[in-house]
């Protein structure tokens, strides 16, 4: 295989974790394709700058977060809620089952600050070790990790699981079973 | 009314209990993989054939 055949097999191979970080990050679906599709076609011109055999992932990241940026710059959209003054209004209750729905994930990553949501991303969703995730985000490794604290605990806040009786059902309901059982 | 509305404000301020950390990992991991798992919409294969093709049409104009 060519190093270009190569090259474009890693791409392939790493549209569905591109899709899942721009979904994550912008929080629209349509949106979040078309952030992909710009990734790949910078990525593609971009091709000489990459070293065939380091982290083609954390590459292709460290392209889409910032094409994700610069298009929020254009766009002169404020998004962030860097005071958290939206997240008590919009704070989200599970069910009263105690579930948390995929969907309300996807909202409350909205309401984190960018930074802090770009790390819980990369750590907590996507799996990236803190080296790799501090290189993406262009920031030291020790940032990386007070941010996603920080995003815990507002997330945390945001879907109402900081404290240990809200597992009440999920966890009675498993104890019966156990005890049933 | 009024018992649930009692909760500290400042969240941010306490540990987080180890299950809480738990769930959130667990979730935000769901949530991501739920995506990485849906089929990859044809578009973005037909879009690497273009710029594959393109390149080489390049190429052969040298």
């Amino acid at each position: 295989m060519t190093a270009r055949a190569d090259f474009k097999a890693d791409l392939l191979g790493a549209i569905p974790n591109l899709r899942a970080f721009a979904l994550s990050l912008s929080g629209a679906s349509d949106r979040a394709d078309d952030l992909v599709q710009e990734t790949l076609v910078k990525a593609w011109h971009k091709q000489a700058s990459f070293q065939p055999g380091t982290n083609i992932k954390a590459w292709l990241f460290t392209i889409l977060r910032n094409e994700f940026y610069s298009q929020m710059r254009k766009k002169g959209r404020e998004v962030s809620d860097a005071e958290g003054t939206l997240t008590e209004a919009m704070a989200i209750h599970p069910d009263q089952m105690g579930k948390l729905d995929l969907a309300d994930m996807q909202r409350a990553l909205q309401m984190l600050p960018d930074d802090q949501r770009e790390a819980i991303i990369l750590i907590g969703a996507s799996g990236m070790s803190y080296e790799e995730a501090a290189k993406v985000c262009g920031c030291a490794t020790g940032t990386v990790k007070s941010r996603v604290s920080r995003a815990r605990a507002r997330l945390a806040a945001i879907l109402d699981v900081d404290d240990a009786a809200e597992y009440g059902p999920d966890a009675v309901a498993t104890h019966v079973m156990a005890k049933t059982a | 009314m009024g018992w649930a509305m009692q909760k500290p404000k400042d969240e941010q301020a306490r540990p987080l209990n180890e299950m809480a950390v738990r769930q959130i990992g667990k979730k935000l991991r769901e949530s991501f993989d739920e995506v990485v798992n849906e089929p990859v919409p044809d578009r973005f294969a037909a879009l690497l054939d273009e710029l594959e093709k393109s390149e080489g049409e390049q190429d052969k104009d040298r």
